[in-house]
């Protein structure tokens, strides 16, 4: 069941000896497959869709924890937090991108001047995705890792996945058990017509890459 | 799909930011001088008369320096000129012999907010024309291979994938980037000393037999360069005098 | 028809339909697979789902005790994709998606599975029928945060959160709830208020776009039928309507509840 370890209010309210009678609530329409989280319909539901397997409870989990997480990252300095995702390798464009703002932004940033509280945050939910993907799945070089492709022949990586706010599927193939060519449907149902290329780039004479058909 | 020309992706209000790296007084003086960048007030010769043109650097990311740090003699540009902004659905149509450059100059109002390249006015500049403190604009990674794959096009009509580009342009670019990031670490040297020791560094052996600047070909590579051109450069600042 | 604007940075995150019925059969193997062949084009994918019905008791002052437990497995149909799924249970029938754009593809879907559902297995009749719209409402602002939602929704949503501040007291997160009756079967239930992380677990089985987590603001909208006596036949001609006139009061009482601001500086932002 999705938490984030508190209880509703309708749980923590201060009660005596008098019972206080609770609202009435209205019936709710029930999805069959999303995982509306708690924070919705604010009455414990009594029937819930089960999971068919334990990973995906993990990976319902997972948003939960990853929000935690966020908040407790948050709390450090924005150019520390930076920092820390310096030393794990990460180019400064990349989080930039990850973030949605310029590199001179995160310039800026890194020299002390100041960052929206929301763009802290994304900053901060980088890091704590970091610190699961790593803690859960065992990736130890993260930076490396989110720059290589899902497949070979297909140019999209984890850091796409990322960019495209697809952290879901960025868990999922962290987690090794989904399938790479399912994550790029999932990405774009297009994939296999998007990133279907005749060439390929190769080393020439002269030490410098270029560019050919294949199967040359 | 892979057959069209491309367009810049994202939502229609960052669409154009993720053209460039940076522009106007975001752009560094310490940054290399690569393929894409933007430069105003340029001398270059036409038939029988010298102008001065805001131009863009096409000459290709592996090609402008013949030693690694010091550009070639001349360098292959392209002019700009304002140019009201082309949806994303003609680029892929038409427009053929130009690279669009929407919100260029975003802090105007005026239609030179707005430019593009356009590729049947190319010049050759004298390395010395393209002063550092004349550059305006530096494009995104993605913007120089749009920017190829455009040129190319023109030049060929062959279509080749942006993602086919990226494996060919990404090294020099990474490159750029650690340089780039290399002289603003070292601001107590001056910049051509900086970036002297920077290539330096990158032509040193990484591990393996394999040079840095190799290492920057392989994407899962390029990560550990990273971290290790952070690691010297923190022991580089810490072992300088004063 | 109303000419609706479609936003291309809209913050629906959910939309969910459900009619439930009076329990019917389990679906046999070859019922199952009669349906996934006449619902390919929507949901190709089959996969089993299971329901898990818990009884509790709780006495006065005594803790939650388990009287029951039930579980039931049933057929579910997504897209390629898994951002669109149809739920065939015993006693409800249910299609949603997290890639919502228009009514009238939910409705095309809606449709097909209806004269599905009556052709294959059989269904009595229809006890409630439910269309629900789970918006995440995220601005990139310090001053989405209390009574600075005002910006952005309608300082209803908001009670006594300006207050509070007034008296040195943050709103750390809050929860509403309106009961509206458009007649004596039809109810609309709004649940909002200002949240965090996510409404809809980017987690679970259906695919969504997952924004880093943080602040949002929920707009939930319900609008229900049910039928004030008796048990009205499953009749496609009869949900699709009642389906129509849900989705009518939905998208008017949304845009009511949020601001010209929000419209153009974050929903209109996009291709």
């Amino acid at each position: 069941m999705a938490t984030d370890g508190r209880q509703g209010f309708l749980e923590q309210a201060t009660v005596g000896a008098e019972p206080i009678e609770s609202p009435v609530l209205p019936s709710e329409t029930k999805p069959a497959v999303s995982a509306l989280t708690e924070q919705v319909g604010f009455l414990r539901s009594r029937a819930r869709v089960i999971h068919d397997d334990v990973d995906s409870l993990h990976r319902e989990r997972a948003f939960v924890d990853w929000n935690n997480q966020t908040n407790q990252r948050a709390r450090a300095s924005i150019p520390g937090m930076l920092n820390e995702l310096a030393d794990l390798g990460f180019a400064w464009r990349d989080l930039a991108r990850l973030v949605g703002v310029s590199v001179p932004a995160i310039q800026k940033w890194r020299r002390g001047q100041g960052a929206t509280g929301e763009n802290r945050r994304k900053v901060a939910s980088l890091l704590a995705a970091c610190d699961m993907i790593s803690q859960s799945h065992g990736i130890q070089e993260i930076a490396s890792w989110t720059e290589m492709p899902l497949r070979d022949g297909v140019s999209v990586t984890p850091m796409d996945l990322w960019a495209g706010e697809r952290i879901d599927l960025v868990f999922d193939f962290a987690s090794g058990h989904v399938d790479a060519e399912e994550i790029l449907t999932a990405f774009d149902p297009d994939w296999r017509e998007r990133y279907r290329s005749e060439f390929e780039v190769f080393e020439a004479g002269d030490g410098q890459l270029s560019i050919r058909m294949k199967g040359q | 799909m892979p057959h069209d020309l491309e367009y810049p992706s994202g939502a229609a209000g960052s669409r154009w930011d993720g053209l460039y790296r940076a522009r106007g007084a975001e752009v560094v003086c310490h940054r290399p001088i690569v393929t894409g960048d933007v430069f105003s007030k340029v001398t270059v010769q036409s038939i029988g008369e010298t102008k001065t043109k805001t131009v863009i650097v096409i000459q290709h990311p592996c090609a402008p320096r013949a030693d690694g740090i010091n550009l070639h003699r001349r360098l292959l540009v392209a002019e700009l000129r304002s140019h009201s902004v082309i949806p994303v659905q003609d680029w892929i149509t038409g427009h053929y012999a130009k690279m669009p450059l929407p919100d260029l100059i975003p802090t105007v109002t005026s239609g030179k907010r707005h430019q593009a390249a356009f590729f049947d006015e190319p010049y050759l500049v004298e390395r010395g024309a393209l002063e550092l403190d004349s550059r305006i604009a530096c494009l995104s990674l993605n913007g120089v291979n749009l920017l190829l794959r455009r040129w190319v096009h023109h030049n060929s009509r062959v279509v080749v994938p942006t993602s086919t580009y990226d494996g060919q342009t990404s090294p020099s670019y990474e490159e750029a980037d650690l340089i780039e990031e290399w002289c603003e670490a070292r601001m107590d040297i001056e910049v051509r000393q900086a970036a002297a020791e920077a290539v330096a560094w990158l032509r040193e052996d990484g591990g393996g037999g394999v040079t840095r600047q190799q290492m920057l070909r392989e994407p899962q590579s390029r990560s550990a360069v990273r971290v290790q051109m952070r690691s010297t450069i923190r022991t580089l600042r810490s072992s300088d005098p004063g | 028809m109303e000419e609706r604007e479609v936003y291309p940075n809209a913050p629906v995150v959910l939309v969910a339909l459900e009619i439930r019925h009076p329990t019917a059969g389990s679906l046999s193997v070859a019922e199952r697979g009669a349906i996934k062949r006449r619902l390919t084009r929507h949901v190709p994918i089959m996969r089993m789902g299971r329901m898990q019905q818990l009884t509790l008791l709780q006495a006065v002052g005594e803790p939650v005790s388990l009287t029951g437990s039930q579980t039931h497995e049933f057929p579910r149909y997504f897209s390629r994709d898994n951002t669109m799924a149809v739920s065939i249970r015993d006693d409800a029938v249910v299609v949603e998606t997290t890639r919502y754009e228009r009514w009238e593809q939910l409705r095309t879907v809606l449709a097909d599975l209806i004269e599905v559902r009556q052709e294959i297995g059989g269904v009595d009749g229809v006890e409630r029928i439910g269309l629900r719209y789970v918006d995440e409402i995220r601005v990139a602002n310090e001053q989405a945060s209390g009574s600075g939602w005002a910006s952005w929704v309608d300082p209803a949503l908001l009670g006594p959160a300006q207050l509070g501040e007034e008296l040195g007291l943050a709103v750390a997160e809050s929860q509403g709830i309106m009961v509206f009756t458009q007649s004596a079967d039809r109810t609309v239930v709004l649940r909002y208020g200002a949240r965090e992380g996510y409404a809809v677990n980017p987690g679970g089985d259906l695919r969504r776009s997952t924004p880093s987590p943080g602040p949002y603001f929920l707009l939930d909208i319900d609008s229900f039928w049910a039928p004030g006596e008796g048990t009205p036949e499953f009749d496609r001609k009869l949900l699709l309507e009642t389906c129509d006139a849900l989705h009518a009061p939905v998208r008017s009482l949304f845009e009511r509840l949020i601001t010209e601001r929000l419209r153009e500086e974050v929903f209109r932002r996009g291709d």
